[in-house]
């Protein structure tokens, strides 16, 4: 089913680079200034104080799930109210440190420092997921992990806890969005029966049992398992936008026609496999906990298109 | 419908796009987003015309006024003297939902033919 609520977008600036989280408000609302604005802003104001120093909140954007678009950004003067830890991010050193043989490498790993942490958390339905904290304070989890890292404040720690029991609280509406479990119908693989190849559209469809998806469905299906004659052709794995439904030769099937498979080499199939309907869902945060440093995933940070991206320079000691 | 330089959303370089602007129409101008001048104010009200940059393709609306999903024509320069985004004579009520089929406002056209439509301020560095 369509998901429903609020999607909240978080901006801070790192450098060159951004880094953006999205947190979902499950709930409907009558006016979004009343309820999830400051919702969002208290939020977004203990994130902020997990990371590092330089680190600069830009904005949150509030955009409506479902029928209607609507933006809201947020006022740079609540922004200017948020609060940025206020230590030094030691992951690159300058030329003096070095040549008085500082090292900012950690001991026994590869020479990178590490940019982010990961937390774990589950649902209701005991989904175990991750979430990467980026723009965490380095200095402080290698070098400092007791703190202070905000005056007043003991240690990180503390700073992670609160902003965990903010989404995790009983009257919290904050959630995360997650594919819904492929466990019961309709979201459950059926076996491809076979494939009709549409001449007038020029578009491939999967024969399969007949779906009964809720309204609102985002009509897609993913197909999986297919095995092809030969590693030559192009796999047809991959979630499709449904295009039209037909009617099937088989009793109790249809063949939904699925769209960008003009590429298909659909006659090519050794054995097919299986397609199910793709739905995401929001759920609670559980058992939020953090996991472990990491510098292989820096966060959710881009500012340009995937082709533009700036390339992360690495830091050696 | 003018934005006049207000910042409409946080990009880091401008592009060009289709948007629906009527309410009840899927008439479509291509607009400019463009580097907001310096001190320009943030619109903060409720807009259906934010970038669909930072969406998901899946959660956007497809149809009523907005950006068009997928879009994208191009990227372009900014302007090179951007209104001082002060303040826009447009109601508000047309960045919610669309300008009225029965108002003869247009999108401001701007240099090169190129609709111009909304203000974008870039985060600095």
């Amino acid at each position: 089913m369509a998901v429903s609520g609020f999607k909240v977008r978080m901006l801070w600036q790192d450098g060159p680079l951004a880094i953006a989280e999205n947190y979902y408000w499950n709930a409907t609302s009558v006016d979004p200034y009343v309820d999830v604005y400051p919702a969002a802003l208290a939020l977004m104001k203990a994130r902020s104080l997990m990371m590092g120093a330089g680190i600069v909140p830009i904005s949150f954007r509030i955009s409506q799930l479902g029928s209607f678009r609507a933006y809201i950004v947020s006022s740079p003067a609540d922004i200017g109210e948020i609060l940025v830890g206020n230590l030094l991010v030691a992951v690159s050193l300058s030329k003096a440190e070095k040549d008085a043989g500082i090292s900012n490498q950690q001991d026994g790993s590869a020479d990178q420092a590490p940019v982010a942490i990961q937390a774990t958390f589950d649902s209701t339905l005991l989904q175990h997921g991750r979430i990467f904290l980026a723009g965490c304070p380095d200095v402080l989890s290698r070098e400092n992990p007791a703190g202070p890292w905000v005056v007043g404040v003991p240690s990180w720690l503390a700073l992670f806890n609160k902003w965990a029991a903010i989404l995790q609280a009983n009257t919290s509406k904050w959630a995360f969005k997650a594919r819904t479990p492929p466990t019961v119908a309709p979201w459950a693989p059926v076996a491809v029966a076979a494939l009709q190849f549409d001449a007038t559209t020029g578009l491939w469809g999967v024969d399969c049992p007949t779906f009964t998806f809720p309204p609102g469905y985002n009509q897609e299906l993913q197909i999986r398992h297919f095995k092809m004659t030969s590693k030559a052709y192009i796999p047809v794995q991959g979630i499709y936008q449904i295009n039209a439904v037909l009617a099937s030769s088989i009793v109790g099937n249809n063949i939904y026609q699925l769209r960008g498979t003009q590429n298909w080499a659909g006659t090519q199939v050794l054995y097919f496999g299986t397609a199910q309907g793709v739905d995401y869902s929001l759920y609670p945060f559980r058992n939020l906990t953090p996991f472990r440093e990491t510098t292989h995933k820096r966060g959710n940070r881009q500012l340009a298109f995937p082709g533009r991206r700036r390339v992360v320079q690495r830091v050696s000691a | 419908m003018n934005p006049n330089g207000m910042v409409m959303g946080y990009l880091e370089n401008g592009y060009t796009a289709a948007i629906r602007w009527r309410a009840d129409s899927d008439e479509t101008v291509t607009v400019r987003w463009y580097r907001a001048a310096p001190g320009a104010k943030v619109f903060t009200g409720p807009s259906a015309f934010g970038s669909t940059f930072w969406d998901d393709p899946n959660e956007i609306a497809k149809t009523g006024p907005g950006e068009v999903a997928g879009s994208f024509s191009g990227w372009s320069p900014s302007l090179p003297d951007p209104p001082p985004g002060q303040f826009t004579p447009t109601p508000p009520s047309y960045f919610e939902f669309g300008v009225p089929d029965d108002c003869a406002d247009e999108p401001c056209v701007h240099v090169s033919g190129t609709a111009c439509g909304c203000g974008f301020s870039a985060i600095s560095t």
